[in-house]
């Protein structure tokens, strides 16, 4: 159930491990170069940033470009309930910079830029050292910048932006990053998690990889718990974990909770009851429609109200849409505005079915996937918060008395 | 069995088919411009033909076959055996989407919208919307309406749907910085750049480029709609670059001037002096009445015909008395090719004088050659060199096509002093295969050198930027007194402009035969002041009252160029129709009768035939580069036409 293999080793709390350490625990780092992508394509690493794409797919199509790529370690960690990747970048900086220099070998990069979130001092501290401790040859590739605190920051095309020219919005248009990316070169962009995995993965290949999943598809994972739990907190656990596990991880249930939301701000409200029993595998999860993200797992408490919740976090994605493209800005914002309306009781009758329509006119609309995983959201909490929504619409009326004192 | 589709050869073209028509585009060619070749309109917000795509509306949302999610039609380039789909339920929904969001956040104030009419939202809404109305009075956010941004350009910023065009315009097309969109706290904005005024001279531009009400004229605020509106096709007055432009006039009156897309010439851009110069147009200051005023003897109207008889004896008067060498002919810059073509040849075929000009200064030596560079080819001289800011000054949209040679195309423009050292221009050049040298009409002889001495490197072309609308027309035809029609020398001896003038001031010339209006003549000062008080007879064809009229002893009112039909020349050679957009200020015939008339009155045969197309024909058999050119060509000539 709890897993220990990104995680392994000294206690995550006490701090980052050295390069020493981590060399003198895990081995030096191995040549990579043949056959590292048929290795990742065996075991099934698939990305940790979000959307859970086939990390060897990926390497791939930068490996085929011709001329020099680049690396870019995506460490924005916007996704305000996530800190999984904080908490890696500051205890395991080494293996991130073991999987940078494995993807550039096998992927002909020279440039290696590591992009973190400017508001994670801790883990720009650790990184920046981290980098400096490492081998001339491989600094020398290496660069930090820092990424803007915006949600739609650590989205690739977003990303690739800021470094080329200082602005972090999404790009409409082809070319993608693996085409043209920074400086105009193939670009390969990589969560920090899916890189320290593929740190291990090159050391102790697929099988143990498939092994250390606990029976489940995807090798262990790091989860954000937070909400109705003593404090939020990250932990590791393989795929025969489910989402109850990792709440007694957390310390367990501070009150009753009717809702969680797995994924983020880009995932979706499941009711409590199909919750507690959920594996915590990619797999398993998108047989039931359903996606890890990035490993939030946000549970809703009793003092607070569904229907509030998801109106903030709409607010939320509204206002950290890049405002560029039409159903983003035109579209996200009224359905954070009715929902708003909604969740203070001055909703019109009409509101919900539009909400629902509009939800319906998002997905696959926008440059980048900014307004899709809004929708999930969005639908998402219509479906699993019907009764309260229709409550609020109706009646004017919420169930959650601390809700009611804060709509006044 | 099924065929095999024959093989294509590879010429560069690929097949594809929209909406199940199948058809062959070049390589490139994105979605939206292939639809648009079959007749397909898919609808677009932030698209503009002369920008780049940056597909953020998603209003030209398509389906492609197996793509995972619809794509913009305005970005994807199409790629051989696409098949797309415009016409499905899916992209009928998402239009219907698009629309309904951006009518959430839209005032909706069509009745009192200048663009209502032409605006893509509300056609948009009409072709594309939804059925039902189901818009919801929702919060509506309340910006300002009716900012004014400059003396020109209004604002309403409600009305703004974020296709960030008008950001784009600037950064693409101009290189200036004056508009922005600017992220307040949640909601997004355009505004002016630091709240400052906009200050550029091609502002006039943003109202076409804003594809609804935001962005507005302020000369035309609640001035007409465009369905009251008569369009003609016609060319900028203001200088001699000839941006096409569209005369929209109303009630006989011009209410503005709209762009007119001519990639080879103003490429859709017009200056602001040009496009806001349409009010003089309507100016009710103008001559109207013929009238015969001899020195010696009452002045009074007259009827056309009794004018023209009155110049005609004046005329005559003078070459009895004198020689036909006692007469000075200027015409003008801004008359039509046809008018100039028929009074040099009554200068020197019926008067039979060597003194004809239409501008002051020397154009001694002039061949076609400094008017080698078209206006496009700007964009395929690897560098230009432009002398001064005078060439810019007299033609603002050149600088547009500079821009976008450098932007663009990656070219290298170097603006030097008018008179800059022609060794260190070469040097500063550096290797070249064909350089532009573009100078203004001021500033020829120094071309000259510079040109040379760059030509010791690479091929060299000129562009000669003249003065007044059809300043290029006056030379190709002739009227100068060193050149026939076609660059072919004349007969030695005619005095110029000035020099026209400085002969009636001193005496030696007797009579002045003026066709306006003239800018050049102002320009002369005091020495006009006393050639039209010394000169016996002084003949006026004019539209305008002023120092001429006021002298003249003939007054014969003319036709202004958007009254009549005809052609003008622009900077390269272009030969572009002007066609009437108002009926004549003057109940007089058209100026090519009244010179044909005056012919015939003088004895000529063969004038008959003096309406403008009649003319234009007779040009083009004396004029085969004019033939050749046609309507809307380029008059070249090659260097065995140049005498
Ligand atoms: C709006 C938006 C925000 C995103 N933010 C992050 C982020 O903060 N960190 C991250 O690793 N990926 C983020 N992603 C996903 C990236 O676009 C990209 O898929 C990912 O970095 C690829 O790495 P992976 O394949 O290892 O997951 C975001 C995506 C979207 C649409
Ligand atoms: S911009 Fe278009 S839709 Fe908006 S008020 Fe004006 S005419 Fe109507
Ligand atoms: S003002 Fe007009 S051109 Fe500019 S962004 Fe708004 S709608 Fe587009
Ligand atoms: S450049 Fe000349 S022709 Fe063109 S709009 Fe300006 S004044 Fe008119
Ligand atoms: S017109 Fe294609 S996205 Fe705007």
């Amino acid at each position: 159930m709890t897993g220990a293999a990104l995680l392994a080793g000294p206690d995550p709390r006490d701090g980052a491990e050295g390069f020493a350490a981590h060399t003198a625990r895990l081995g030096a780092l191995p040549s990579g170069r043949h056959g590292l992508i048929d290795t990742l394509e065996r075991a099934g690493l698939r990305g940790r940033g979000g959307a859970s794409f086939p990390t060897a797919t990926k390497w791939r199509s930068v490996a085929s470009r011709r001329g020099d790529s680049v690396v870019l370690v995506n460490g924005a960690e916007g996704e305000p309930l996530s800190q999984k990747d904080r908490v890696l970048m500051e205890s395991r900086p080494h293996l991130i910079l073991d999987g940078a220099v494995l993807a550039a070998r096998a992927t002909g990069a020279r440039q290696i830029v590591h992009y973190i979130g400017a508001a994670h001092a801790g883990a720009l501290a650790a990184m920046r050292r981290a980098i400096n401790e490492r081998p001339d040859a491989e600094r020398r590739l290496m660069r930090l910048v820092e990424a803007p605190q915006r949600y739609v920051s650590g989205e690739e095309t977003a990303a690739v932006h800021f470094v080329n020219d200082g602005t972090a919005l999404p790009t409409a248009l082809p070319p993608r990053p693996f085409e043209r990316g920074v400086s105009g070169r193939p670009t390969l962009v990589q969560n920090v998690e899916t890189l320290a995995y593929v740190a291990l993965i090159a050391r102790h290949g697929d099988a143990w990889f498939r092994a250390v999943g606990g029976g489940g598809s995807s090798g262990t994972a790091l989860v954000t718990v937070s909400g109705a739990v003593p404090a939020a907190s990250v932990h590791e656990v393989d795929g025969s974990a489910v989402i109850a596990d990792a709440v007694n991880l957390a310390g367990g249930l501070t009150s009753d909770s009717d809702a969680v939301l797995l994924g983020g701000y880009f995932g979706s409200w499941v009711p409590a009851t199909r919750a507690w029993a959920l594996p915590l595998d990619v797999g398993a999860l998108s047989k039931r429609g359903l996606s890890l993200g990035s490993g939030v797992i946000g549970v809703l408490a009793s003092s607070d109200c569904g229907v509030e919740m998801s109106a903030r976090i709409a607010m939320y994605l509204a206002d950290e849409s890049s405002r560029q493209c039409g159903p983003c800005t035109f579209g996200l914002r009224a359905i954070a505005n009715a929902m708003r309306r909604v969740a203070t009781m001055q909703a019109g009758v009409d509101d919900l079915a539009h909400v629902q329509r509009w939800a319906g006119l998002l997905p696959g609309r926008g440059a980048c996937r900014h307004p899709d995983g809004a929708a999930i959201m969005v639908r998402s909490a219509l479906q699993v918060f019907a009764d309260d929504f229709s409550l609020h619409v109706r009646e004017h009326r919420c169930i959650v008395p601390a809700a009611v004192a804060r709509a006044a | 069995m099924a065929q095999k589709p024959p093989t294509q050869p590879d010429d560069g073209h690929v097949a594809v088919s929209i909406d199940g028509h199948e058809t062959r585009v070049p390589k490139g060619t994105l979605v939206l411009d292939a639809a648009a070749g079959l007749g397909i309109h898919i609808p677009i917000y932030c698209a503009h033909p002369k920008m780049e795509p940056v597909a953020v509306c998603r209003m030209c949302l398509v389906h492609i076959e197996r793509f995972p999610k619809p794509q913009p039609a305005c970005a994807t380039v199409v790629a051989d055996g696409m098949a797309v789909t415009t016409d499905s339920a899916e992209v009928t929904k998402i239009r219907e989407g698009m629309l309904e969001f951006l009518l959430l956040n839209h005032p909706l104030d069509c009745p009192v919208c200048d663009r209502g009419g032409e605006c893509d939202l509300q056609d948009f809404t009409f072709r594309y919307g939804p059925s039902v109305s189901r818009f919801p009075i929702t919060e509506k956010v309340h910006f300002n309406k009716a900012v004014p941004l400059s003396e020109h350009i209004e604002l309403d910023q409600e009305r703004c749907i974020l296709c960030w065009r008008c950001v784009r315009y600037y950064d693409e097309i101009t290189g200036e910085k004056e508009i922005v969109l600017e992220q307040r706290g949640v909601q997004t904005l355009v505004t002016t750049f630091n709240e400052q005024p906009l200050r550029s001279s091609f502002q006039g531009n943003l109202p076409e480029v804003c594809p609804v009400g935001a962005l507005t004229h302020r000369q035309y605020r609640f001035v007409s709609r465009p369905w009251d509106l008569q369009r003609t096709a016609g060319v900028c007055p203001e200088c001699s670059y000839g941006c096409n432009l569209n005369v929209d006039s109303r009630d006989f009156e011009i209410r503005r001037f709209a762009s007119r897309d001519n990639p080879l010439v103003e490429d859709m851009w017009l200056c602001d002096r040009g496009r806001y110069s349409f009010p003089k147009w309507n100016s009710t200051e103008r001559v109207r009445r013929p009238a015969v005023r001899p020195r010696a003897g009452r002045a009074r109207d007259t009827a056309v015909g009794e004018a023209i008889a009155a110049a005609a004896n004046e005329l005559r008067a003078v070459i009895d008395a004198h020689s036909p060498s006692a007469i000075g002919v200027m015409g003008s810059a801004e008359s039509t090719n046809e008018e100039l073509f028929l009074l040099q040849r009554l200068a020197r075929d019926v008067i039979g004088t060597r003194n004809i000009d239409h501008q002051l200064g020397s154009f001694d030596g002039i061949t076609s050659e400094e008017h080698a560079l078209g206006i496009a080819e700007i964009e395929e001289c690897d560098a230009l060199v432009v002398l001064g800011v005078e060439p810019e000054e007299e033609a603002p949209v050149l600088t547009l096509r500079l821009f976008k040679a450098q932007h663009k195309r990656g070219r290298r423009v170097h603006r030097v002093a008018r008179d800059a050292d022609p060794a260190g221009v070469v040097k500063a050049m550096g290797a070249t295969t064909l350089t532009g040298v573009i100078a203004d009409e001021t500033n020829r002889e120094h071309a000259v050198l510079v040109a040379t001495a760059l030509a010791r490197k690479g091929a060299v072309r000129r562009m000669t930027v003249t003065r007044g609308v059809n300043g290029r027309g006056a030379k190709d035809l002739g009227v100068l007194p060193n050149v026939l029609p076609g660059y072919r020398a004349a007969p030695p001896g005619g005095k110029n402009g000035r020099e026209i003038l400085e002969a009636a001031a001193a005496g030696a010339i007797h009579a002045l035969l003026i066709t306006g209006p003239n800018a050049a003549l102002e320009r002369a000062g005091e020495l006009l002041d006393r050639a039209l008080q010394r000169a016996e007879s002084v003949i006026v064809v004019e539209t305008r009252p002023g120092k001429v009229a006021s002298a003249a002893t003939v007054l014969i009112p003319g036709h202004a160029i958007f009254e009549k039909l005809g052609t003008v020349t622009n900077i390269e050679g272009r030969v572009q129709r002007v066609r009437p957009a108002l009926p004549p200020a003057a109940q007089t015939p058209s100026d090519t009768r009244v010179l044909a008339a005056l012919a015939a009155e003088l004895g000529a045969k063969g004038w008959e035939r003096s309406d403008p197309m009649s003319v234009n024909r007779a040009l083009r058999e004396a004029v085969p580069a004019y033939a050749e050119a046609g309507s809307g060509g380029r008059a070249l000539w090659t260097a065995e036409r140049v005498a």
